[in-house]
């Protein structure tokens, strides 16, 4: 078995000289071997390929990147291979590339062939360039792009997505042209100078000079939905992203990955809101509604720092609501909530019709009798309370993120922080814990700044040693929570841009209450902030309504 | 940073929002000034040879943004004997992101980046050239030139600014093989450009323009192996700037009389070795806006005595090849091929210099040199050079944890105090 990354591998010669390519993919635990070698800051499939390859006996790379010319040079000196080789891949798919291309491919056999002890065979070489490819769907179906994803996360995706999904990542759209009936008389020559040609013919990847030919993998007509991936440290998908988005029309959700084991509950918000925006039935167990004479529906939002809950009447008159601490177990904080909103009726819970759960805690909470994601209820909530609404941007304690909506309330696209908490409800608690101050406080102190201080850093942890060598050069509470408001909103602005947001503008979550913030960001934004008189409540609000709509239908 | 730049930066942010063509005159202005200034420097040590230096380069970003129907844009590796033989000028947006983070205006270019989707992960000198792009400030040039090498970072920014500036863009790919076969392929590409800067000029390249350039280019680096040899027996007022203006002027500025004045200046500044600084050898690129940094290194306990990328001295160009010679100096840069090659020569530049220790800088997004930290460390250790693998960023003060950093050069600096 020989290891490889790159679809440019030629992994046609590998079985020409009876070896077998094996795609390496696979997630790390962590990175520690990989980060002591170079740096935590490579890319995260050249650090899990460092980490579980680098005991890998042969291994055949390519020149495809700055991280795996890393790999390479920090395998080269470890010796743990038997068989350890970079390939030298051109930029382009010009007559001097291919030559070029064709030398390398030329010394690259006769290194591997002496390797294995084996000799060229024309046969298997020509059997391995003509395996049919697995066509694409005659039905609805949705892609993976981007940079490449791990097999479990391949397949969590096809687990939660309800359409077909089809792998068109870097690693995995390689079609290699089948050689013309004439090859079966050609020598080495005459094939390695074909091969060298196909090779590069393939659907480029980002990294070659003319990407023009990617966009043909967005043409499909029974394409529906593109799920875009990027490598944490890759760059060269982001670009393509953001080349990509504009051209077509195809909706597409951009998730981020990292070659270790995802933590499924924000990406699981995320699919179920794709699938929601495309109109798929994405809704474990669709919503149950109790046929009862009461005629009362309920929202519940299991957030991170609290959990809100609202009860709406048939009319959609909101008649209790609750905002509790989550605490540590989200059916915890539910449970409080639903108590709550109970006692100010006066009811028990099983007079409630229905109860619709949302945030990333909705899985978690035993009695409720539907789930909905976070995004789409913000984004009903957000309609009902002010229907002009176009973008909500709503920060909450772990995520932030920006809804854009359509002249009805449906989801056009959206946007969520990754793993990094800065511009998150919880980049403001750990800042006013530095600062010793509650979150009231930070709110009422960030408005009356004298120095338009500037917090440099993005970084959370960054931020935090930047507000403490400020507190020790005897800046000013305010100046500092100043400077914090306008970090946050210029991240904040920039996930608005990101995600194509327009005016007018609402936002929701914790952080609406803080007016340092909501000042900073309206500057940003260019036009004001509407926010509702308790923005923490717009998504438990948007499930209620949800509940509501179950009745009816 | 001076007050009165931190003022000019923040009406240059101000300005790039609301009206980009003000932000761009207002910055030509700043530059004008710097190349009028700093150019009339008389004096003859290292920092009057850098303020007459960087008086050249800033006059070349204003002249690059004052007619940029005759500038091509490149990157820093690109060279640039063809242009500067044709009377083309150079734009070159990193050093450009350089000048903006000195002008504490770098920020917003970032930001304005980073909102149209560039990874916060990616090299801040090309995520601050694009936006300056994207934002307007900084103007369509003629045509884009870049080349493969250094790092990935080439493949996005410029084919994203040839699409956003409806420009043609001419890449050469350098192969990643160290062999004159590689040296003949680049060779054609850059013949094959000859073409493509006098069709879209209108100017025609003159033979003995070009071995004129490639001649000056010669001179140049002559002096500058012999001075880096000789680096370890002087001390020389050095700084981070001077630093990028070496590494400026052995790439984009080769072949301008400008650089070669500089270089044999600097070869004539040198003084007799002081024993009591600390010598420091710097990879990559310094952070010359970053004050705390300068504070340090700029004092006078301590001298850069060098960095890798200014210190990459490939085989000595012939003015009668023009085009191999070029070709050469890509195909055998110490940044092409395999990381070793990186290492060995700073290792050997470092040696040369008689350092005393070596600042491995992790430039934010710079995965070509941060993938290196560990094997370089070991490396130079190896060989008895003591070095700190320090995380930075060469123009975006966002991505610094300034405090930490001074921290660890100050601890740094004591370690080797503590080795003498």
């Amino acid at each position: 078995m020989t290891g490889y990354t790159c679809k440019y591998t030629p992994i046609e010669l590998f079985r020409a000289y009876g070896g077998q390519g094996v795609l390496f993919d696979e997630e790390a635990p962590d990175f520690q071997l990989a980060e002591a070698w170079t740096h935590a800051n490579l890319c995260s499939h050249a650090k899990a390929l460092l980490e579980l390859g680098s005991s890998a006996e042969e291994l055949v790379l390519t020149d495809c990147c700055d991280a795996i010319r890393r790999v390479h040079d920090v395998l080269e000196t470890r010796e743990k291979q038997r068989f350890l080789y970079l390939l030298d891949l051109p930029h382009e798919e010009s007559e001097c590339a291919r030559a070029r291309f064709k030398s390398a491919l030329t010394a690259f056999a006769a290194e591997y062939g002496a390797f294995r002890g084996t000799e060229f065979s024309r046969d298997a070489f020509l059997a391995a360039c003509r395996e049919p490819q697995e066509p694409l769907p005659e039905e609805p179906f949705l892609a993976v792009l981007g940079a490449r994803v791990s097999p479990p996360l391949l397949a969590l995706l096809q687990d939660q997505l309800p359409l077909p999904v089809v792998n068109l990542m870097c690693s995995g759209n390689r079609n290699l042209e089948a050689p013309p009936p004439e090859a079966d008389h050609w020598d080495f020559d005459e094939l390695m100078d074909w091969y060298a040609g196909a090779l590069l013919r393939m659907t480029p990847c980002m990294r070659m000079n003319d990407v023009t030919a990617r966009r043909a993998l967005t043409e499909h007509p029974h394409l529906k939905g593109i799920i875009y991936n990027t490598v944490k440290f890759c760059d060269y998908y982001g670009f393509d992203y953001a080349a990509l988005k504009k051209q077509t029309a195809v909706p597409i959700l951009k998730i981020e990955s990292d070659y270790t084991p995802q933590p499924a509950g924000q990406l699981s918000t995320r699919l179920e809101a794709f699938a929601e925006s495309l109109g798929l039935e994405a809704v474990k167990g669709g919503i149950t509604v109790k046929r009862t004479e009461n005629g009362l529906f309920a929202g519940i939002d299991s957030g991170s720092t609290t959990t809100n809950m609202v009860v709406l009447d048939k009319s959609g008159k909101m008649v209790a609501s609750a905002i509790v601490r989550t605490g540590a177990k989200a059916q915890n904080g539910a449970k409080a909530a639903l108590d709550a909103v109970c006692a100010q009726l006066g009811i028990e819970p099983e007079a409630l019709d229905a109860i619709i759960a949302t945030g990333y805690g909705r899985s978690n909470i035993p009695f409720a009798t539907g789930t909905m994601t976070e995004i789409t209820c913000h984004a009903k909530g957000a309609h009902f309370l002010y229907p002009q609404v176009r973008t909500v941007v709503d920060i909450g304690g772990q995520d932030s993120k920006v809804i854009c909506l359509d002249e009805n309330g449906a989801v056009k696209n959206f946007v969520m922080n990754d793993k990094c908490a800065a511009g998150t409800g919880r980049f403001l608690e750990m800042m006013a814990r530095t600062l010793e101050l509650d979150m009231d406080q930070m709110s009422r102190q960030g408005l009356t700044w004298k120095k338009d201080l500037t917090i440099s850093s993005m970084c959370t942890v960054f931020a935090e040693s930047e507000v403490i060598s400020l507190i020790a050069d005897n800046h000013t509470d305010s100046d500092i929570i100043h400077g914090l408001n306008k970090a946050i909103a210029s991240k904040t602005a920039s996930m608005v841009s990101r995600a194509g947001g327009a005016a007018p503008y609402m936002m929701t979550g914790g952080v609406a209450r803080n007016k340092g913030v909501v000042g900073q960001l309206e500057e940003r934004l260019g036009a004001g902030l509407y926010i509702a008189k308790d923005p923490d409540l717009c998504g438990a609000l948007g499930a209620a309504l949800f509940a509501v709509e179950g009745s009816e239908g | 940073m001076e007050k009165y730049i931190e003022t000019i930066g923040s009406i240059i942010e101000k300005q790039t929002v609301k009206n980009p063509a003000s932000a761009r005159r207002l910055l030509m202005a700043a530059y004008s000034w710097v190349r009028f200034n700093k150019g009339r420097d008389k004096g003859t040590d290292a920092i009057a040879a850098r303020n007459r230096m960087n008086a050249a380069v800033a006059g070349t970003i204003v002249d690059s943004f004052r007619r940029p129907e005759q500038a091509v844009m490149v990157n820093i590796f690109m060279p640039c004997e063809q242009l500067h033989a044709m009377g083309l000028q150079p734009m070159f947006p990193e050093g450009i992101s350089v000048y903006l983070a000195n002008t504490a205006c770098q920020r917003v270019f970032g930001e304005a980046a980073e909102a149209a989707d560039v990874p916060e992960t990616f090299c801040s000198y090309h995520k601050t050239m694009i936006g300056a792009a994207e934002t307007g400030v900084m103007p369509k040039p003629l045509m884009i030139a870049n080349t493969t090498l250094a790092c990935d970072a080439n493949q996005l920014s410029f084919r994203r600014l040839a699409e956003f500036y409806h420009i043609p863009q001419t890449v050469i790919d350098v192969p990643s093989l160290v062999s004159e076969e590689s040296v003949a392929y680049v060779a054609d590409q850059l013949r094959a450009l000859t073409g493509q800067l006098e069709d879209m000029s209108g100017r025609r390249l003159k033979p003995e323009a070009l071995r004129d350039a490639v001649a000056c280019s010669r001179r140049t680096m002559e002096v500058y192996q012999d001075f880096l040899a000789r680096r370890g027996e002087v001390t020389l007022s050095s700084t981070l700037t001077g630093e990028m203006c070496s590494l400026i002027t052995v790439h984009i500025m080769l072949g301008r009389p400008e650089g070669e004045k500089y270089i044999r200046d600097l070869a004539a500044a040198g003084v007799p070795k002081d024993e009591s600084k600390k010598r420091i050898f710097w990879i990559h690129a310094p952070p010359n806006w970053q004050d705390s940094m300068k504070d340090i290194l700029e004092s006078g306990h301590c001298e850069l005595v060098g960095s890798d990328l200014g210190a990459d001295c490939p085989p000595l160009p012939d003015p009668e090849q023009p085009y191999e010679s070029m070709a050469r100096r890509l195909v055998y840069c110490a940044n092409n091929g395999p990381g070793q090659r990186r290492l060995e020569n700073a290792l050997l530049r470092a040696k040369q210099a008689k350092a005393d220790g070596v600042i491995f800088f992790c430039h934010w997004g710079c995965k070509q040199t941060m993938g290196l930290a560990q094997l370089g460390k070991q490396m130079f250790e190896a060989e008895g050079l003591p070095t700190l693998v320090l995380d930075g960023d060469g123009c975006d003060a966002r991505n610094v944890a300034d405090g930490q950093m001074v921290t660890r050069v100050n601890a740094f600096l004591e370690q080797l105090e503590g080795g003498k």
